[in-house]
């Protein structure tokens, strides 16, 4: 599973940005679903992002200080 | 400076809400600020939909919402936004909107008909209005008011020695705090709310709460979180002992209710605030 930022955030505003603070886990990780897998700064608020699925990462795309905007591909959890 | 921290978590109930939004083509200003407490507020079934476009004919200097010329009215909004409270499900509706100064009325026919229409087709639903200024003429805040509020919010938005630097030029505490005077003589429950971190002190809050006091039941203290680094930056994050601090100092000063943080913003939390203030009324 593909996961990206979310759209949904603000679902029609998707000019925003933001900078990875932190990428809190690892290529082969296991997590389970609701577990905080990165945090993204934005200029209003922290946003840390959770896992939608209990599985294994397989695929980090990101590292602290990258600029992400909606739709950014984070990882890929399987 | 420490910014909130939001959870982005997975809510099927959100996505429910983000889909009626969406198809109902209504704006919300939870979209158009980048509310941090969208998720929150959607997921309990709450929304504040944007009325008459979302270009803005004013430039506040804290806002995030698009500003220009608007678009002309769309008169199939209303009926929109009435299917999208049935489908939300909705019991309490916050309604704002951008200001239209390019309008003769300033959108004061189009924001009343819309009210009554509302309590036409869903009768129990208590709605609170985010209003204009209406450039401090009354007789426009009277429209709004007899369609039937039951809350009439005006934000001030900040201490009046800081007007000048937040807020567009053509919008000022004595026009503000005029149509919220009117607005409280005519019996409705009234709002305001109140920013902070432009660089505003302590003692000119606790003015601010003294003058406005008289006219207003409602009180909302937040924090003014910069949406881009097109608005003025932050000066000062309130610790949440500041917040709880100046809530019991805006009791104390005589408010009815009081909704005090970090993340408070007019409608937040509204129905709590609101029943807690017409026990007091």
């Amino acid at each position: 599973m593909e996961i990206k930022v979310s759209d949904e955030l603000w679902p029609r505003r998707k000019d925003w940005s933001g900078e990875v603070v932190e990428v809190l886990v690892k290529e082969g990780q296991r997590v389970k679903k609701g577990d905080v897998i990165c945090e993204i700064e934005i200029e209003k608020a922290v946003l840390q992002l959770e896992s939608p699925i209990d599985g294994i990462i397989r695929k980090v795309f990101i590292k602290s200080g990258d600029e992400v905007k909606p739709n950014t591909l984070l990882m890929v959890i399987e | 400076m420490t910014k909130p921290v939001i959870r982005v978590q997975n809510s099927e109930k959100l996505r429910k809400i983000a889909l009626i939004a969406r198809e109902s083509q209504v704006s919300t200003v939870c979209e158009e600020a980048l509310c941090p407490n969208l998720a929150e507020c959607w997921s309990s079934g709450t929304a504040t939909f944007m009325l008459m476009g979302d270009v803005c004919t004013r430039g506040c200097r804290f806002c995030y919402v698009k500003k220009g010329k608007p678009q002309s009215l769309d008169l199939e909004e209303p009926r929109r936004l009435i299917k999208a409270i049935k489908e939300m499900n909705l019991d309490y509706v916050t309604l704002t909107s951008v200001d239209r100064d390019d309008l003769p009325d300033g959108g004061a026919s189009y924001l009343s008909e819309t009210i009554m229409m509302i309590k036409n087709e869903v009768p129990n639903t208590i709605v609170e209005l985010l209003a204009p200024d209406f450039q401090g003429d009354t007789s426009l805040a009277e429209q709004v008011i007899s369609a039937g509020v039951d809350v009439f919010a005006h934000n001030i938005e900040t201490v009046p020695s800081l007007q000048k630097l937040v807020r567009d030029n053509r919008a000022n505490f004595e026009n503000s705090t005029l149509i919220l005077k009117y607005a409280k003589k005519r019996g409705v429950v009234t709002k305001s709310s109140i920013l902070l971190g432009f660089g505003e002190t302590q003692e000119e809050i606790y003015e601010t709460f003294r003058k406005i006091v008289e006219f207003i039941d409602i009180l909302v203290i937040s924090q003014y979180l910069r949406p881009s680094a097109k608005q003025l930056p932050v000066k000062k994050i309130y610790t949440e002992d500041e917040f709880r601090e100046l809530e019991r100092k805006a009791y104390e000063t005589g408010f009815k209710a009081v909704v005090a943080g970090k993340l408070a913003r007019t409608s937040y939390r509204a129905k709590e605030a609101y029943l807690k203030a017409i026990q007091k009324c």
